[in-house]
C-alpha cells in the first residue's frame, strides 16, 4: 500500500494504481476525455494533468497512468491546471463542428459537459473545418470523425476488449483519423462498444439517431435475455419505445455488451410477435380473448388427465423462464398437472450440469465467475466458441491474452477467432472427441506426475479408480483418434498443468449433444487433479446456452429433479415440498423429453404443455418429433411468436417478453439479477400470470402468487443457496448463489473451503470408443453464424440484417476439390437420407473434411439431418 | 591498413552520400582509367571512404601518404592530378581548399581548420578505411573492444566503465548510457532486446547517416557490446529507409561480421550469442520517439505510448530493451579500449567526450565535425565552419532541429553542452546546427520549424495535434501581414502549454522555436505585427518592394534580373517598382548589393 495526499485528502491505494484511481477512491473526480477502466491507459486528452510534488520537486503530469507513490502531494484544482484544461478544451473545440443543437450526442457528450463546467468561451485563434470520412453504410453504426477529438477509445476498445481490430488510426497528426483499412464499412462483430465508448458523437448506433436525447429517456436497468452471462442492459425508452441500449460500468459485464445485447431487441417489436391467443377451431388457430383462450387450456388439460391420467401429461420447460417462471411451472406441472414428466432444453443442454458437475463436486453449477477468466494463464476451451456464442465472456479471453499473454487452447472442431491469438494452440478434433484429449491430457499430467497431490488427498476421492479407467488413454490412442499429434496433445497438456491459474470453458446447447457428459466429466478431473477447484482464476466454467440455463437447473425443471437440486425420490424434500406446495407430488421419476416425444407417439402421452421451447426446430430427429407432436390429442404452446411447433398446437398463448416482465434470471456465475419492465404491454400476459390463472382454473386455487417477488420468497424459503436472496437485495450487481442468509454477499468462487459432501468425487473415465471410419466423407458441424441464437434472433431485424440467412460454410481446399466457388449452390446429403440445397461459403473457420450449417434458421431444417442417438453427422456434399 | 605494400599512394576518396551526389563515382571511374593508361595502377590504390565531414566541398579526394586535400575534384581533373600529383610529385593548385576568410590555398589536410579544430571519437575512423571492408575496420582497433569486454570483463565491469565515462545519450535527451544500461540489465525477463535508433529526422541533419554509412561495424561493436553488457541476444537497427546506402552497407558489415565470427552465436569463443536485424523506417519523423519506434518494429502504427513501464523493463514485445542512438554506440568502442577515465576527461563537468554536428546554412564550411563538448558555439561557427558567407552577420544559429531552439547574435560564445544549452533555450537534440545569418527571418524560421512539427506529429495528443496547428495559423497570420496585437503573448501561452503538456519528447519541445525567437528576437515579431514590415526582407506580403532612392546605386542588377519585367530602370538612373507587375518573388532583393529595395 503507498500514502499519498491529493487535494488535501490522504489515501491509501495499492501499489501500482494510477494517481486518477487514487484520487476516485479519495472521491476526487479529475477530467479525463480518454480513460475508462476497461482500457489500458492511454494518455491523449491531457485533461487529467495534476501537480504532483514529491521530494521537494513539483511537476505536472497526466494522473490517468503515472503510479501513485508513498508522500506525493497531488493537487488537482489550481487556477494554473485549469486554464491549462480550458485551453485543452479550446484546441479541441477548434476543428470540432459545433453542431450540438443537431448531434445526437447532446447531453451525453462529455465534452460538452466539460467545455460547459470549465466555462470555455471563445477561443483566441480561429477554427478550423477538417473534412474526414462519414460512414452511413455499416450496419448498426454510424461513424462521422468529423466529431472525432482522437481519444481513441473505439480503437482500444475493438482492440484490448473486443479483440477485434476493426478500428485503428490512418494518417498522421492533424489528419489522423479512426477508420477501417480502407475506409470500407465495418464488417465486424457489431457489438457496438465504439458507439457506446465514444465521448462525443463521432460513432453512434445508428437506430438511435434521432429518436431522442438522454435526458428525456425513462432509463430502466435489466438483464440482458439472450445467452447465459447476464450482462445488464439499460434500455432507454421514449413514448413506450425502447430507443436506447447500454449497460452501466458498475455492472458485472462493466458496461460491455455484444452485438445481441446491443442490437438485438427489435425482436420486441417484431410483427410476428404474437399479440393474441390462439385456438384450434373447426382444424385451423383463430384469435380469441384471454378468458376464452385460457379456459380452452384449462379444460383441455383437465380433460386428459381425468381420461388418462396425470402422467399422461407432460410439460416442457425453457432455460428462458425466469427463475420465478420456472419454479411456479415446476409446482404446475407437478401438483396441478400432476405428472412427473417436467423437462427442458431436451434433456441434453444442462445434463453436464446435473450429470457431472453435480455429482463430482456438489453443485450443478460452474465453480468460478467468468470476469476471473482475465487473470488466468492459460484457458482450455474445449469445444466452445465463445466468440460467437458469449461474446462478451470471449472479451475476458482477450484481455487475459492481450494484457498477461494468456494462452488460449481451443480443442474443437472448427477455427475460431481464439486461435488466431498470440501463443494460442488449437487442437483439431472430429466433432464429439473433445472428451478424448480431456483424459489424454489428464492421463499425460498424471504420468508425468504433475498432479497436486495434496490437494488430491484432502479434497477428492477415487483417484486410482481414474487413473485405472485412463489406461488407453495414451496421448498416442487419443493422436490416433482424433488426428491431433501427439505432440500437440503433450505442449496442451503441459501447458494446463504448469500455469499458475488455468481455467477451462465448457459451453452447452442443443448443437453440441455429443459426449457432453462426459466432456464435462474429463474436464472437471482435469481441473481437480491440477487442484483448480477452489482457486481463483481457475476452475471449471460452464456457459449455458439460454439467459437462465443455470436457474431453470435450480428450479428442477428435469424428470428428476424438484426446485434446490432435490431429487424426486428424496422422501424428506419430497414432504418438505408437498407441504409447502399444499398438494402431494406424483411419484416416481418423470419422462425426459426424448421419452415424452417418443411417449406421444407410442400414445402414452396425450397431451404437452411446451412453455418457451420450440422442440420441432431445435430438437434432433425431425420427423420424429413432428409425428410425435401431431399424435398429442393436446399441445399448448407458450410462446412469443408462431413458431413451427406452436402451428401444430390446439392452442397459442402469447407472452411478454424480458422487456415487458419482471422476475430473476441466474448467470452462468450464478448470479441471480433482476429483470425490471421497462415496457407494458397489456396485450400479452407473463407466465407466470398464465400458470396462475390455469391453476386457479384447474382447482389449484392455492397456487397463486401476488407477483414474483413472493415468489422468490418461496424459493428462498426452499433452496438453501438462494436463502439469502430477496429483490430488495439484488440491487444492480444481482447476488451470487450460494447465499445462505440475509447478511451474505454470496460466493462467486465455490470450494473454497471444501466441497458439500465432504470431498470431490472423481468420475472414472468412460471406455475410448474409436471412429468409425465408415460412412460419408464430411463432418456436419451445426455452428452459429454471425452471433444468432436461433429462437429469439430470427425474428430481430437487426441481426437478420447483418446476416440474413445461412450457407453452407467450408474449407478451401475442400470447395476446391468439389470443383466449388463461393456462392454455389450445394446439395448436403446425409445417410440417412436428409438433404438440404444451400449456398456454399468460403470460410476460414471451417477445417478440412467439415461442413458448417448454422442450425438457427429454421429454413434449413437442420434437425432432419441429426438423431438422438447420432449427434454426430456424417455428410455428401455435392454442386448442384 | 591492409593494402598491399607495393602501393606506394593512396587516394582516399568520399564516398558518402552527399559526395555521391555530387559526383565522386565518376572521378573514382576517370582516375582509375588515367592511372591505368599511365600504368599506375598498381602503384596507386584508390579507396573510397566513409564520409569526411567537409561535405559542401565534394568530391573530395585526400592523397596519403602526403595528406594533401584536394576538393571540388570532377573527372576532367584526372589527368591533372595523375600527371601533376603522382608523376611530377607536384601539388595541384587548383584543386587546394582555400580558407574563406584568409583566402590563401591550404594543401594538407591537417592545416585545414575545418579538421584541425576537432576532435574525432565518434568519427575517428573517418576519410582512413573503406566503409565496406571488415578487415579496414579491424586495422584500426576494430572490435578489439569487443573482444575486451567479452573475454576480460563482466558484463558489471562493461557498464561500470561506461558509467564511469560519463557517456550520455546522444539521440537528443541526454540520459546516462551506463545507467540506461544498468537498469535494463536489472530486469531478469528474457529475451531482452538492445536497439540502435537511426531514424534520424531532423532537417539539416545527418550525423548517424554518416557514421551508418563510413563506419558501420562501429555501430554493430557499440551494439554487442552493450547486448553483453544486459544479456540481450538479438538487436535491431532501426534506420530511415530514406537512407538506402546506409541500409546496405550495415548489411555488408552484418554479413562480414557474422563470416569472422563477431555476431553469431559463441561470439570470439567467448559462449556469447548476438545478433543483428535492420528494421527500416516508414517515414515518420515521431519514430525516433523510442516507444513508437518500438510499435514500428513490431509492424503497428508508431505512437508513443505511456511510461511506466520504461522500454527498459518492457520495451519491444514487452521485454526488457535497451535503446540507444547511433553516435552513442559509436562512442563505445574507445570507451572500453580507452576506459571511462579517458572519455571523461574530455568535455565538460556534465557533458563528456566529443559532439558531431552537421554545421548546415549561412556558414562557409558546411559540414560534418565532431568537437569536445564545451567549444563554444563561435569557435564551431567561425573556426570551423569558416564564418558566415557573402559578408553577412551572424544572427542566430538553431540548435536541436525543430525540437531545438535559436541562439542569437551576441551570445555565441555559449559552450556547447547538454546543461548550457538548455539555459539558453535551445538543446543539444540530436547535433543539427543551422546557422542563420542577417538575411534570415526569425518568425520565417520559426514558421518553418512549426510547420514541420504539424506535418510530423503523430495526432496522438491534442496540445501537440491541435496546439501546433493553431500556432502555425497564428504564425502564417503574422508573416502574412494579419498579425494582430496580442499576438505574441498569445504564441507564449500555447506554446508553455504544449510544451508543458504534450506526451511525448516532439510534441514536448516542438514550441522551442517559437519560443526561442521570441526570446530573443521580440522586436522582428513586433515589426511584423506593428509595422507589416518584414526586418529581414523574407516575408513577401511584408515587404513594400519600393527602391530607396539614397542606397541605390543605379547599376540596373534587379533590372537584369527582374523575371516580370517590374523595374523600371535606366542607365544613371534610380530604379523604380511597377507594383502592378511585381510578383513579390524578392529576386530584386536578393540581386540587390547595396540593400537598396524595402
Amino acid at each position: 500500500m503507498v500514502t499519498l495526499t491529493i487535494d488535501g485528502v490522504e489515501v491509501s491505494v495499492e501499489r501500482g494504481t494510477t494517481i486518477l484511481e487514487a484520487a476516485e477512491q479519495a472521491g476526487i473526480r479529475i477530467p479525463t476525455l480518454c480513460h475508462d477502466k476497461r482500457l489500458i491507459p492511454y494518455g491523449s486528452c491531457r485533461l487529467c494533468m495534476v501537480e504532483v510534488t514529491a521530494r521537494g520537486r513539483t511537476r505536472t503530469m497526466p494522473a490517468c497512468f503515472n503510479p501513485a507513490r508513498d508522500g506525493m502531494e497531488v493537487a488537482t484544482q489550481t487556477e494554473k491546471l485549469n486554464s491549462s484544461r480550458r485551453m485543452q478544451l479550446m484546441l479541441l473545440l477548434r476543428s470540432h463542428p459545433l453542431l450540438c443543437p443537431s448531434c445526437d450526442a447532446a447531453g451525453d457528450c462529455r465534452l460538452q459537459d466539460l467545455v460547459h463546467e470549465y466555462e470555455v468561451g471563445a477561443p483566441p485563434f480561429a477554427r478550423e473545418s477538417r473534412y474526414f470520412h462519414v460512414d452511413n453504410e455499416s450496419h448498426f453504426i454510424r461513424h462521422n470523425m468529423n466529431l472525432c477529438i482522437r481519444c481513441g477509445m473505439c480503437v482500444r476498445i475493438c482492440d484490448e476488449v473486443q479483440g477485434q481490430r476493426e478500428l485503428s488510426f490512418i494518417k498522421r497528426g492533424m489528419e489522423s483519423e479512426v477508420s477501417t483499412d480502407f475506409g470500407r464499412p465495418l464488417d465486424c462483430e457489431f457489438c457496438g462498444q465504439c458507439a457506446s465508448v465514444c465521448p462525443v458523437g463521432a460513432i453512434s448506433s445508428k437506430w438511435l439517431v434521432g429518436t431522442g436525447r438522454q435526458f428525456e429517456l425513462k432509463k430502466t436497468d435489466t438483464t440482458c435475455a439472450f445467452c447465459s452471462l447476464g450482462c445488464t442492459l439499460t434500455l432507454g425508452e421514449k413514448n413506450d419505445k425502447i430507443v436506447y441500449v447500454d449497460s452501466p460500468h458498475a455492472s458485472p459485464n462493466e458496461g460491455n455488451l455484444c452485438v445481441k445485447g446491443r442490437y438485438g431487441w427489435p425482436y420486441v417489436y417484431a410483427e410476428q410477435r404474437l399479440s393474441k391467443p390462439l385456438i384450434r377451431k373447426n382444424g385451423s388457430l383463430q384469435e380469441v380473448d384471454w378468458n376464452e383462450a385460457l379456459s380452452f387450456v384449462a379444460e383441455g388439460l383437465m380433460k386428459v388427465k381425468t381420461a388418462s391420467g396425470g402422467t399422461s401429461l407432460a410439460g416442457l420447460g425453457s432455460a428462458r423462464l425466469t427463475n420465478e417462471e420456472a419454479y411456479v411451472f415446476n409446482r404446475f406441472v407437478r401438483t396441478v398437472m400432476e405428472t412427473p414428466n417436467l423437462d427442458h432444453g431436451g434433456g441434453q443442454a444442462y445434463k453436464p450440469l446435473t450429470g457431472a458437475f453435480g455429482p463430482i463436486l456438489g453443485y450443478p453449477a460452474g465453480t468460478n465467475s467468468v470476469r476471473e477468466l482475465r487473470d488466468a494463464d492459460v484457458i482450455l476451451l474445449f469445444g466452445a466458441d465463445i466468440t460467437e456464442t458469449h461474446p462478451v465472456a470471449k472479451n475476458e479471453v482477450i484481455i487475459a491474452n492481450g494484457r498477461k499473454k494468456s494462452r488460449p487452447i481451443v480443442v474443437d472442431s472448427m477455427q475460431t477467432k481464439l486461435t488466431e491469438r498470440m501463443g494460442s494452440l488449437f487442437l483439431q478434433v472430429p466433432p464429439g472427441t473433445e472428451y478424448v484429449i480431456a483424459n489424454a491430457m489428464l492421463k499425460w499430467i498424471v504420468d508425468q506426475d504433475l498432479v497436486d497431490k495434496k490437494a488430491l488427498d484432502l479434497r477428492a476421492e477415487g483417484f486410482d479408480e481414474l487413473v485405472a479407467s485412463l489406461a488407453d488413454y495414451t496421448v498416442e490412442n487419443a493422436a490416433r483418434v482424433t488426428g491431433v499429434t501427439a505432440d500437440l496433445i503433450t505442449q496442451a497438456a503441459k501447458a494446463y498443468a504448469e500455469a499458475a491459474n488455468a481455467a477451462i470453458v465448457l459451453t452447452s446447447g442443443l448443437n453440441r449433444p455429443a459426449e457432453t457428459v462426459e466432456l464435462a466429466q474429463a474436464a472437471i478431473n482435469l481441473a481437480l487433479v491440477t487442484g483448480r477447484v477452489g482457486k481463483r482464476s481457475c476452475g471449471v466454467h460452464f456457459l449455458g446456452e439460454k439467459a437462465n440455463s443455470q436457474g431453470a437447473v435450480d428450479m428442477g425443471l428435469s424428470p428428476d429433479l424438484l426446485p434446490g437440486f432435490n431429487r424426486m425420490d428424496d422422501e424428506a424434500a419430497r414432504e418438505k415440498i408437498a407441504k409447502l406446495w399444499d398438494a402431494p407430488l406424483p411419484e416416481g421419476k418423470g419422462l425426459s423429453a426424448r421419452e415424452m416425444l417418443a411417449k406421444a407417439e407410442s400414445g402414452d402421452i396425450r397431451g404437452l404443455y411446451v412453455v418457451g421451447e420450440n422442440p420441432l426446430e431445435s430438437y434432433p430427429g425431425r420427423a420424429q418429433v413432428e409425428k410425435a407432436l401431431t399424435s398429442l390429442e393436446f399441445l399448448v404452446v407458450q410462446d412469443m411468436f408462431m413458431t413451427s411447433t406452436a402451428k401444430l398446437a390446439h392452442a397459442v398463448l402469447p407472452v411478454a417478453s424480458f422487456a415487458e416482465k419482471s422476475g430473476t434470471y441466474t448467470s452462468t456465475d450464478r448470479r441471480v439479477q433482476r429483470l425490471t419492465p421497462a415496457l407494458k404491454n397489456t396485450a400479452v400476459k407473463s407466465d407466470l400470470e398464465i400458470f396462475t390463472a390455469l391453476a386457479a382454473m384447474m382447482g389449484k386455487p392455492s397456487l397463486t402468487y401476488a407477483g414474483p417477488e413472493r415468489v422468490m420468497e418461496e424459493i428462498a424459503g426452499l433452496v438453501e443457496v438462494y436463502a439469502g436472496i430477496t429483490y430488495g437485495r439484488l440491487g444492480t450487481r444481482g447476488l451470487v448463489w450460494p447465499c445462505v442468509d440475509a447478511e451474505d454477499p454470496g460466493k462467486e468462487l465455490l470450494y473454497e473451503g471444501g466441497f458439500p459432501g465432504g470431498k470431490a468425487r472423481l468420475a472414472p473415465a468412460p471406455p475410448l470408443k474409436e471412429l468409425s471410419g465408415d460412412g460419408l466423407p464430411m463432418y456436419l458441424i451445426p455452428a452459429i453464424l454471425k452471433f444468432h441464437s436461433g429462437s429469439m434472433s430470427e425474428h430481430s431485424a437487426s441481426l437478420l440484417e447483418v446476416c440474413p440467412a445461412g450457407s453452407a460454410e467450408m474449407n478451401f481446399k475442400d470447395l476446391k476439390a468439389l470443383g466449388l466457388k463461393d456462392g454455389d449452390t450445394v446439395t448436403i446429403t446425409s445417410g440417412n437420407g436428409a438433404s438440404m440445397q444451400v449456398k456454399a461459403k468460403w470460410s476460414r473457420r471451417a477445417v478440412e473434411g467439415s461442413v458448417i450449417v448454422p442450425y438457427h434458421f429454421s429454413a434449413l431444417k437442420l434437425n432432419t439431418f441429426t438423431e438422438w442417438d447420432q449427434p454426430v453427422v456424417k455428410v455428401k456434399v455435392e454442386k448442384v | 591498413m591492409c593494402a598491399s605494400p607495393s602501393y606506394r599512394m593512396h587516394f582516399m576518396m568520399c564516398a558518402g552520400t552527399g559526395c555521391l551526389a555530387s559526383g565522386s563515382a565518376d572521378v573514382r571511374a576517370a582516375l582509375e582509367k588515367e592511372l591505368a593508361k599511365r600504368n599506375l595502377q598498381d602503384e596507386v590504390q584508390i579507396i573510397m571512404t566513409g564520409c569526411n565531414g567537409f561535405c559542401a566541398m565534394g568530391p573530395l579526394v585526400v592523397v596519403y601518404p602526403d595528406g594533401v586535400f584536394y576538393n571540388q575534384v570532377k573527372p576532367e581533373h584526372a589527368p591533372l592530378i595523375v600527371e601533376e600529383h603522382v608523376l611530377k610529385g607536384r601539388v595541384v593548385e587548383k584543386l587546394l581548399f582555400k580558407e574563406p576568410v584568409a583566402k590563401s590555398a591550404v594543401p594538407l589536410m591537417k592545416d585545414i581548420g575545418f579538421f584541425g579544430l576537432q576532435r574525432l571519437t565518434v568519427l575517428r575512423n573517418r576519410g582512413l578505411i573503406d566503409a565496406e571492408n571488415i578487415d579496414e575496420y579491424i586495422a584500426r582497433d576494430g572490435y578489439a573492444a569487443l573482444g575486451k569486454a567479452l573475454l576480460e570483463m563482466t558484463p558489471e565491469e562493461v557498464i561500470e566503465e561506461v558509467k564511469k565515462s560519463g557517456l550520455r545519450g546522444r539521440g537528443g535527451g541526454g540520459f546516462p548510457t551506463g545507467l540506461k544500461w544498468e537498469e535494463c540489465a536489472r530486469y531478469d525477463n528474457f529475451p531482452k532486446y538492445t536497439i540502435c535508433n537511426g531514424d534520424e529526422g531532423d532537417p539539416g541533419a545527418f550525423m548517424d547517416r554518416s557514421v551508418m554509412e563510413g563506419d558501420p561495424h562501429s555501430v554493430l561493436e557499440g551494439m554487442a557490446i552493450s547486448g553483453y553488457a544486459i544479456g540481450a541476444h538479438q538487436g535491431y537497427i532501426y534506420v530511415r529507409a530514406e537512407y538506402p546506402l546506409a541500409i546496405q552497407r550495415l548489411e555488408k558489415a552484418m554479413v562480414d561480421a557474422r563470416e569472422y565470427g563477431l555476431l553469431g552465436e559463441d561470439i570470439l569463443g567467448s559462449g556469447f550469442d548476438f545478433d543483428l536485424a535492420i528494421a527500416p523506417g516508414a517515414g515518420a519523423f515521431v519514430c525516433g520517439e523510442s516507444t513508437a519506434l518500438m510499435f514500428s518494429i513490431e509492424g503497428k502504427r508508431g505512437m508513443p505510448r505511456i511510461k511506466p513501464p520504461r522500454s527498459a523493463e518492457a520495451g519491444l514485445w514487452n521485454q526488457p530493451t535497451n535503446l540507444n542512438n547511433v553516435e552513442t554506440f559509436a562512442n563505445i568502442n574507445p570507451i572500453i579500449l580507452n576506459g571511462g577515465d579517458w572519455f571523461a576527461s574530455i568535455g565538460t563537468e556534465g557533458s563528456k567526450g566529443t559532439k558531431v554536428f552537421a554545421l548546415t546554412g549561412a556558414v562557409n564550411n558546411v559540414g560534418l565535425v565532431e568537437v569536445p563538448m564545451g567549444t563554444s558555439l563561435k569557435s564551431l561557427i567561425f573556426d570551423i565552419g569558416g564564418g558566415i558567407p557573402k559578408k553577412r552577420k551572424f544572427k542566430a544559429a538553431q540548435i536541436g532541429g525543430p525540437s531545438g531552439g535559436c541562439i542569437p547574435n551576441g551570445m555565441e560564445d555559449v559552450e556547447i553542452d547538454y546543461e548550457s544549452l538548455q539555459g539558453v533555450g535551445a538543446m543539444m537534440g540530436s547535433g543539427g546546427v543551422v546557422v542563420m545569418d542577417d538575411a534570415t527571418c526569425m518568425v520565417d524560421t520559426a514558421r518553418f520549424f512549426t510547420d514541420f512539427s504539424v506535418e510530423e506529429s503523430c495526432g496522438k495528443c491534442t496540445p501537440c495535434r491541435e496546439g501546433l496547428k493553431a500556432m502555425l495559423d497564428k504564425l502564417t497570420d503574422i508573416v502574412e501581414g494579419r498579425g494582430e496585437e496580442g499576438d505574441v503573448e498569445y504564441l507564449q501561452e500555447l506554446g508553455h502549454h504544449i510544451n508543458s503538456t504534450s506526451h511525448c519528447g516532439l510534441g514536448k519541445s516542438a514550441a522551442n522555436p517559437v519560443l526561442s525567437t521570441i526570446r530573443y528576437f521580440r522586436n522582428e515579431y513586433d515589426a511584423h505585427i506593428r509595422d507589416k514590415h518584414c526586418p529581414a526582407l523574407v516575408c513577401p506580403e511584408l515587404i513594400d518592394f519600393v527602391v530607396i532612392e539614397e542606397k541605390c546605386k543605379k547599376c540596373g542588377l534587379c533590372y537584369k534580373n527582374c523575371p516580370s519585367d517590374a523595374i523600371i530602370w535606366e542607365k544613371k538612373q534610380v530604379a523604380r517598382i511597377d507594383l502592378s507587375k511585381c510578383t513579390k518573388c524578392r529576386t530584386c532583393i536578393t540581386n540587390c548589393r547595396f540593400g537598396a529595395i524595402r
